[in-house]
């Protein structure tokens, strides 16, 4: 029954996967894209981390395609013609196939990886340690694992910086003091 | 409470550099952006007490001494080397930066934020055993260096620069994590040490054990993650990004990119090649394969110094050109790594030393001519030389030394390099680098013919005091340690003896 399961919600990654590059719409390729997380879930949940199926719902499901709404809606990415307008870039045929090309190639690593590999894995230890209590979870995230975390945070202060001092009002070379460009800071109205 | 300062103290630089880092982001925001020298005062004072904290972190090192903060960062010479020099490094740039004529003086906090915060990654990034710690250190010096190489949004060269950089980056950064996930896969650890050595009773299993069950994964794996390094040390076929971006992002950050970020990207390379193949404790199945890997590191080794030199030489621009003069360095640096030896790592890291000198140099001398005559063409600089004696002849110092001539820094380097690739019998890798060092002659001296051959104009007082001191100095220190080599041919060999490499396996192919 599980195998089936893991089968039928495989199928549904890759058929959703597919989707996602090979629908017209901006719109329903996000949409696919959600339905290649909730198989991906299901998956998580079939393997025994119902803490990170769950993760992946709230984060990947849930705050990240919100983002990707957000943009198509503020780029006004009615269809794939609008799309290529405003990139530039045409999904042609040489260059899907290059894509696919490329995309096979790693699947094809993975499954050499994963068919050799698969005399020692390190599965049972992760799955007899419980890493799937929240309590446990916490203890790692901060103790053993305090300073990655940190540098994450640290990783997304710097980026966050540099999108918002990429993204601010355009200015010219010369400035006014005290104006910096933000709405908040902004001395002169423009 | 006590041992968690203690470790707290170990990782004192990383975390001064943050407290700096967050200070010179919220005073931007008190001051408004007003006067954006003073944040950079304030950035040079806090990295000359992270240069204290290094030295005084380097002194009470023992030279095979190596202890670990919350088990993820390791302290040892080696990251610490890499560190004083990434902080010294990091000083020129700010330097740079406020010397820098086309830069505005207001409203540009963030790049003192941005370059702070890609060394803090850098910082973690060379002193770590922990795949995942290293991961997040690249991404957080990638960040910054996206950002920093768009900084000038109106430029359209330095939008296009940030675009490519972000494209290039980002596949390689995939392509990089695809590679540790399977090596965890693999091995069910994520530590460098236990991964090569193997761990207690057997498991985590580390390498030895999937080199007898699956070696083909292993070797899948392995490249993946050295094509990670390759585009950040910007080795062939992962070089694409260097031009344009050295071209379009602003000249500070470009020299940041070059020395710095460059240098980083090395550091950990040899760190992991190091920890997986060659320390102490290995078995000899291992050694072989490293071995292996060593002959590919050649063949990519004479492929990126070929190809980084020919292009060099069709090069106008002297801002390309210095960016594939850099990818042809990459390539030298790597003859050392390809040696596998200890003796040939700290080749490296002195070639690497030497590239922070002669490459800082060249920048700011770049920088000193941009500000002059508003271009980086090759052809604006004719006469230059005997309008502006001081900076060409400096100049004239650091492109000696980026060909490799004595009395230079660069001589000895190239001197070191090639005496351990004799050596270890890779004479053929030597005969292409020595071939390279003759063609890359040519193109170095035509910058030093347009600066000096052509008729001179009249000449007029240097302009920029302050920038031409700077150039002086680094000169100076490009032409001394040249000639007195030893102290910090000391340093770069005790830097690698902190990994723990062995040499009693040592089996030339």
């Amino acid at each position: 029954m599980a195998e089936l399961l893991f089968y039928l919600l495989s199928l549904g990654a890759i058929g959703f996967g597919i989707g996602v590059i090979r629908t017209h719409m901006p719109l329903y390729s996000v949409l696919s894209l959600l339905g290649t997380f909730f198989c991906l879930a299901g998956i998580y949940l079939l393997a025994g981390f119902p803490f990170l199926a769950a993760t992946q719902l709230l984060v990947y499901a849930g705050a990240i395609m919100v983002l990707f709404l957000f943009v198509i809606m503020l780029l006004n990415l009615g269809d794939r013609d609008e799309l290529n307008r405003q990139t530039g870039v045409a999904l042609s045929g040489p260059r899907l196939a290059a894509a696919g090309i490329c995309a096979g190639l790693l699947g094809l690593a993975g499954l050499i990886a994963a068919g050799w590999g698969g005399k020692v894995t390190p599965t049972e230890a992760v799955a007899a340690g419980g890493v799937d209590r929240l309590n446990d979870i916490a203890e790692v995230l901060f103790g053993r694992y305090m300073l990655p975390f940190e540098a994450a945070s640290l990783l997304l202060l710097a980026t966050m910086v540099g999108v918002m001092s990429l993204a601010k009002r355009q200015r010219g070379e010369e400035t006014e003091a005290g104006d910096t460009g933000w709405p908040w800071h902004k001395g002169v109205e423009q | 409470m006590n041992d968690y300062l203690v470790q707290l103290g170990r990782i004192a630089p990383e975390a001064v550099l943050t407290v700096l880092a967050l200070v010179i982001l919220t005073w931007d925001l008190v001051t408004k952006g007003r006067d954006c020298r003073r944040l950079a005062y304030g950035t040079l004072a806090g990295l000359g007490l992270v240069v204290w904290l290094l030295c005084g972190q380097w002194a009470s090192l023992g030279e095979t001494g190596a202890v670990s903060a919350f088990g993820m960062v390791t302290v040892d010479r080696f990251g610490t080397f890499f560190k004083l020099f990434t902080a010294l490094a990091l000083m020129v740039v700010v330097l740079l930066v406020l010397f820098d004529r086309r830069e505005r003086k207001h409203g540009i906090g963030e790049y003192y934020f941005l370059l702070i915060g890609a060394a803090i990654g850098i910082f973690f990034m060379v002193s770590t055993n922990n795949l995942l710690l290293l991961m997040l250190g690249l991404e957080l010096l990638s960040l910054a260096s996206y950002s920093l190489a768009g900084f000038h949004k109106g430029s359209q060269r330095s939008a296009e620069a940030s675009l490519k950089y972000i494209v290039f980056g980002g596949l390689s950064a995939g392509i990089m994590l695809y590679g540790i996930s399977l090596l965890y896969g693999l091995t069910g650890t994520i530590d460098l040490s236990v991964m090569g050595r193997g761990g207690e009773g057997g498991y985590p299993v580390g390498l030895v054990a999937q080199f007898a069950v699956s070696p083909i994964p292993v070797a899948v794996a392995v490249v993946l993650v050295l094509a990670g390094f390759a585009y950040k040390a910007s080795i062939v076929p992962f070089h694409f990004w260097t031009p344009d971006v050295y071209e379009g992002a602003p000249t500070p950050v470009t020299t940041f990119l070059a020395v710095a970020s460059k240098a980083a990207g090395f550091a950990a390379l040899l760190r992991f090649v190091g920890a997986l193949f060659l320390v102490d404790g290995v078995q000899e199945a291992v050694h072989a394969y490293g071995a292996r890997i060593g002959l590919l590191l050649a063949i990519l080794s004479a492929v990126t110094m070929t190809l980084g030199n020919l292009s060099a030489m069709r090069q106008r621009s002297l801002k390309r050109l210095l960016a594939y003069s850099s990818i042809a360095h990459a390539g030298y640096v790597l003859m050392g790594l390809a040696v596998m030896t200890e003796a040939g790592f700290s080749a490296s890291v002195f070639y690497l030393a030497a590239y922070y000198f002669m490459n800082l140099g060249a920048f700011a001398f770049l920088l000193y001519f941009e500000g002059e005559t508003n271009s980086d063409e090759i052809d604006s600089l004719k006469g230059m030389g005997w309008r502006h004696p001081v900076v060409a002849w400096a100049m004239v110092a650091f492109l000696v030394s980026l060909a490799g001539l004595p009395p230079t820094v660069g001589f000895y380097g190239k001197l070191l390099l090639f005496y351990e690739g004799v050596d270890a019998g890779l004479g053929w890798l030597v005969f292409i680098a020595a071939l390279n060092s003759v063609i890359s002659l040519f193109y170095y001296f035509r910058v030093a013919k347009a600066l000096f051959l052509t008729e001179p104009v009249e000449r007029v007082p240097n302009r920029q005091p302050a920038l031409t001191g700077l150039i002086v100095g680094l000169s100076v220190l490009t032409v001394v340690t040249g000639i007195f080599n030893s102290a910090l041919q000391r340093w770069s060999g005790e830097a690698p003896r902190a990994l723990g490499i062995s040499d009693q396996l040592e089996e030339p192919h």
